[in-house]
């Protein structure tokens, strides 16, 4: 890889999307900011209406029409700010430098067409064929998504392949192009817990040959801790707390981070009663005007009612860097 | 590109799309604007009798084939007159009356009976629902036109046997829709709740699976307004319909066939008015679909 | 009742073969068994869960122990009951000892209903209770699972994904059943309102002494709640026993690889993943001899490919299918 392994190659600040409902027009990602470092693999986790996967909308700007826009912030890959281009050249950049794996592999496919043909599809808009042609790359593709018999698997359509390999297909649309950046918005929920095993194996060899960056949008810390170099916590819209995965296990330092890694139950040892988060997320158009976690906080107070917390820098640097924003942790 | 839908955002909860009022926008449907169209269709229709300034059958012999206002007339036939001198104006008024009246009745049977069938067809499945979906098959198959010439043939031309046509034509079309919704409806796990709470069958269609049809039946009724008019008309143009003198438009529209070169107003008002009703309760339907039927709100 | 030894829910043999017929013009008839042959029993007041992939028949076992599908062969005893061969008053009766919590509380509340009649429905179900007595009751359970009586009224798109699924167990508790069945109940909530309705379960059973069949595919959520666990793998039980006991030494090579691919807690919880080959196999072709022989990392030989292992008790408690015991 040429690029400087310290210096990011994502790089997201104070990303601001609006989105229309019913009610209004509210701010569902809410001065978002994160580094994405080469060959590492950040976990966005959150709950649902927390922001994350339209976060990871925003950065392809594949926000729904007329629901959906970004109103603020940038988000730089290599150098250029993706909000700021025009859609013909973001047309370039999606698919070649930066490219999605979304939930559902049944709908991300398109049931009549080959597994080969969409991954053709995919490297002609964006690649040069090599002699053997564009259908021996879609082979060679497969293979590196552990698909066995690619040979066969290029002529097979959606339907005649199982969860899991279907998933690998989609992976392999999206690697096909050899992106810098990918998006992967919870690609393992439909699947079995086995079959997730494998599949979380695969992202992992595959980062490793590729150098590639994996924005990996999720719920579950258990996937966290399994796959993710870093971590971003999401609530209500923001960034609530940032850094390497271990040391935020370890040290959680939002209530709310504390809370939810208090709350999963485990797989090993005895538990008592699971120490509950009260209440649930604020809805768009009612979020608290302090901190968005001081209607749930156990520790909050006026201040927190009042005014929301700025970003308190916790140590470390670069990839080791460990923020939260509670007013708690300032002196 | 491994993109599909990027609608699938989870954390857009519950999204409704502000939209323009906009007529030419697909889905954008103005609500005033067709009410207005309804209304100023409905109430002659009601109240004919009233309005109308002549009976229906009111000849006079010596304004025969009078021009529209306008159009070399006068005020006292707006519409002009046809051969006998009947004012066209008075008619069409009648007309609406008979229209909406075998709308209303002849979609009500067949709604009736079409629904119940599809409701039993779709909850009950099995030998119920092989018997009633061939009979749908059938009854798609057989041309309106046909059952009609044979009705007319047995008991001739009737107002009741206008009302069986359009109940014969209709239920097909609502006991399929409704079974193809319970059959969904019934996989839902409400439905399994209210099994394992022990609710009978009776209990499970009427609270859980005919509540949640009604938003499609009434769509589907309101959209068959069009269609029955047309039919009526049809009916009555080729004489198989309701019986003479009796002013249905179709039978007006049939009457100034042979007149279109001289007297084009004679099929000429009644042609609109059939124009103007089915199109606003079409546009009234979709309209009503977009309000209420959840499967095409989804965004 | 029965006396007091008496399981309240017991399975014997249970066995569901669907016939499936392909091709378009060739008529090749096929036997999917999706429940082969299903033994176990909950006592009263206890949890039993059924672990497995998708596929693995689980949610066809549940099914016919709500009476929701019809067994090709065994028996569901509720109460020393067989519940299939239940007619008018005992069926309403059973009705009333089993009841069902669902996955998604989106879809198993019906949204043309309120809140009261949504819950009285079990109760409406056994007869003619009195509006008093109905009002009564649904303000008790209301209370019981953290919900307002006042809240009756309301229909169900007013509240949140927990609160609904509040709704859905307070209508499950309304006719006091001695089982409740919980099918996948918290994966469709959001994280942090999980514990707070796991919590709520471990509350109800302790105050109302009801058993659960517990259908989970989140094994940390399985072991919160679980007394027994039973681990199916392609229609059949694999590996049966106490939940401490299988979790701290999972017998079956299936249940191994299956523990092995949970999601850690921590970081550092590091331990030797096996990746099993493959995907589970499709019950149309199930493999000759133990059917998890095609992708398990300790098979013995030719013995796994052509005999098929019974499931042999280890101790007093807990059971096995495998050759290697």
């Amino acid at each position: 890889m040429s690029m400087n392994e310290n210096q990011p190659i994502l790089s997201v600040r104070d990303l601001e999307t609006m989105i229309e409902t019913k009610r209004g027009e509210f701010a569902a990602v809410d001065g978002v900011s994160f580094d994405l470092y080469p060959a590492e693999t950040l976990g966005i986790v959150g709950e649902s209406g927390s922001g994350k996967s339209l976060t990871g909308l925003s950065l392809m700007r594949l926000l729904p029409r007329g629901i959906g826009r970004i109103s603020g912030g940038s988000v730089e890959l290599d150098g250029s700010d993706l909000t700021a281009i025009p859609e013909a050249r973001m047309r370039k950049v999606r698919g070649r430098d930066i490219a999605m794996i979304l939930q559902d592999p049944q709908t991300s496919l398109n049931p009549a067409f080959t597994i080969g043909d969409q991954i053709v599809e995919a490297m002609r808009l964006h690649r040069k064929p090599q002699p053997e042609g564009f259908m021996a790359m879609a082979v060679d593709t497969l293979r590196k998504v552990r698909v066995a018999a690619p040979e066969m698997r290029v002529k097979a359509y959606p339907h005649q392949m199982s969860g899991g390999m279907r998933q690998r297909a989609v992976g392999a649309i999206a690697i096909s192009c050899q992106p810098k950046v990918i998006i992967a918005d919870e690609p393992t929920t439909s699947l079995d817990v086995t079959v997730q095993a494998q599949y979380l194996r695969l992202l992992r060899e595959l980062q490793e040959q590729t150098g590639m960056g994996i924005l990996f949008i999720t719920h579950d810390f258990g996937i966290v801790a399994r796959v993710c170099h870093r971590l971003a916590v999401m609530y209500a819209g923001q960034v609530i707390e940032t850094g390497p995965v271990k040391r935020v296990f370890d040290r959680p330092s939002h209530p709310y981070t504390q809370a939810l890694l208090n709350s999963v139950p485990k797989l090993s040892g005895h538990q008592g009663r699971l120490p509950a988060i009260e209440g649930q997320p604020p809805a768009l158009w009612a979020k608290p005007k302090g901190c968005r976690f001081s209607p749930r906080c156990p520790y909050a107070d006026d201040r927190c009612r009042a005014e929301q917390p700025p970003v308190t820098h916790l140590g470390g640097e670069g990839r080791d860097r460990h923020t939260a924003s509670c007013w708690r942790l300032l002196p | 590109m491994p993109i599909s839908t990027p609608a699938s955002a989870e954390s857009v909860a519950p999204v409704a799309r502000k939209r323009r009022r906009n007529f030419l926008r697909p889905g954008g449907y103005p609500a005033l604007p067709i009410a207005i169209l309804m209304i100023t269709l409905i109430i002659p229709a009601l109240f004919s009798q009233w309005l109308a300034p002549y009976g229906p059958e009111a000849t006079n012999l010596r304004a025969r084939l009078q021009p529209p206002v306008f159009f070399g007339g006068d005020w006292s036939h707006p519409f002009g007159t046809d051969r006998l001198g009947r004012d066209i104006l008075s008619r069409t008024m009648h007309g609406a009356w008979y229209a909406l009246s075998i709308s209303v009745v002849g979609i009500f049977v067949g709604v009736v009976i079409g629904s119940s069938l599809g409701l039993i067809a779709g909850y009950f499945r099995g030998w119920w629902d092989t018997i009633i979906m061939r009979l749908v098959d059938i009854s798609l198959a057989l041309p309106a036109m046909l059952l009609a010439l044979a009705l007319a043939a047995l008991s001739g031309p009737s107002f009741q046997s206008v009302i069986i046509v359009v109940a014969f034509v209709l239920w097909a079309y609502f006991a399929r829709q409704v079974r193809a919704e319970v059959l969904g409806l019934r996989e839902r796990d409400f439905v399994a709740r209210a099994v394992v709470a022990g609710s009978s069958h009776l209990a499970i269609l009427r609270r859980h699976i005919l509540p949640n049809v009604v938003n499609t039946i009434v769509v589907l009724a309101t959209l068959q307004v069009g269609i029955v008019i047309t039919l009526e008309a049809s009916l009555s143009f080729l004489g198989i319909g309701i019986p003479r003198p009796i002013p249905t438009w179709g039978l007006m529209v049939a009457d100034g066939r042979q007149l279109l070169t001289s007297a084009w107003w004679v099929s000429f008002f009644p042609g609109l008015a059939i124009l103007l009703t089915v199109l606003s309760v079409n546009l009234f339907g979709d309209w009503l679909r977009e309000k209420i039927d959840p499967k095409s709100r989804r965004v | 009742m029965t006396n007091a030894n008496t399981p309240v829910l017991e399975v014997r043999d249970l066995t569901r073969h669907f016939d499936i017929t392909s091709g378009l013009f060739s008529r090749q008839r096929h036997v999917v068994k999706a429940v082969d042959g299903l033994n176990f029993a909950i006592p009263t007041g206890q949890t039993l869960a059924l672990v497995g992939e998708s596929g693995c028949g689980k949610t066809t076992a549940t099914r016919m122990i709500l009476r929701l599908d019809k067994p090709t062969q065994g028996q569901v005893l509720v109460d020393g009951q067989d519940v299939h061969s239940l007619k008018g008053a005992g069926l309403r009766g059973l009705r009333s000892r089993v009841q069902a919590v669902f996955q998604d509380p989106w879809s198993s509340l019906n949204p043309r209903m309120r809140v009261r009649d949504l819950i009285a429905e079990p109760l409406m179900a056994q007869g003619r209770p009195s509006r008093k007595e109905i009002d009564m009751r649904v303000a008790k359970v209301l209370d019981d699972v953290g919900l307002r009586p006042d809240h009756a009224g309301n229909f169900p798109h007013e509240f949140s994904g927990g609160q609904r699924q509040r709704i859905a167990i307070a209508s499950a508790l309304i006719s006091r059943p001695g089982l409740i069945v919980l099918d996948e109940p918290v994966s469709a909530l959001d994280v942090s309102i999980r514990s707070q309705i796991m919590n709520l379960f471990k509350d109800i059973q302790q105050e109302y002494g009801v058993a659960y069949l517990l259908v989970a595919h989140d094994l940390a959520t399985t072991r919160y709640l679980a007394d027994q666990i039973a681990v199916m793998y392609l229609g059949k039980i694999v590996e049966i026993g106490p939940s401490e006991e299988v979790f701290n030494n999972p017998r079956h090579p299936y249940t191994k690889a299956l523990f092995s691919a949970a999601l850690p807690g921590h970081p550092d919880d590091a331990h030797d993943e096996i990746v099993l080959e493959g995907e589970m196999p499709s019950p149309l072709a199930v493999p000759s001899g133990c059917a998890f022989n095609p992708r398990c990392h300790l098979k013995i030989g030719e013995i796994c490919e052509r005999r098929t292992p019974a499931l042999k008790p280890i101790g007093d408690t807990a059971a096995v299918s495998c050759h290697l015991y």
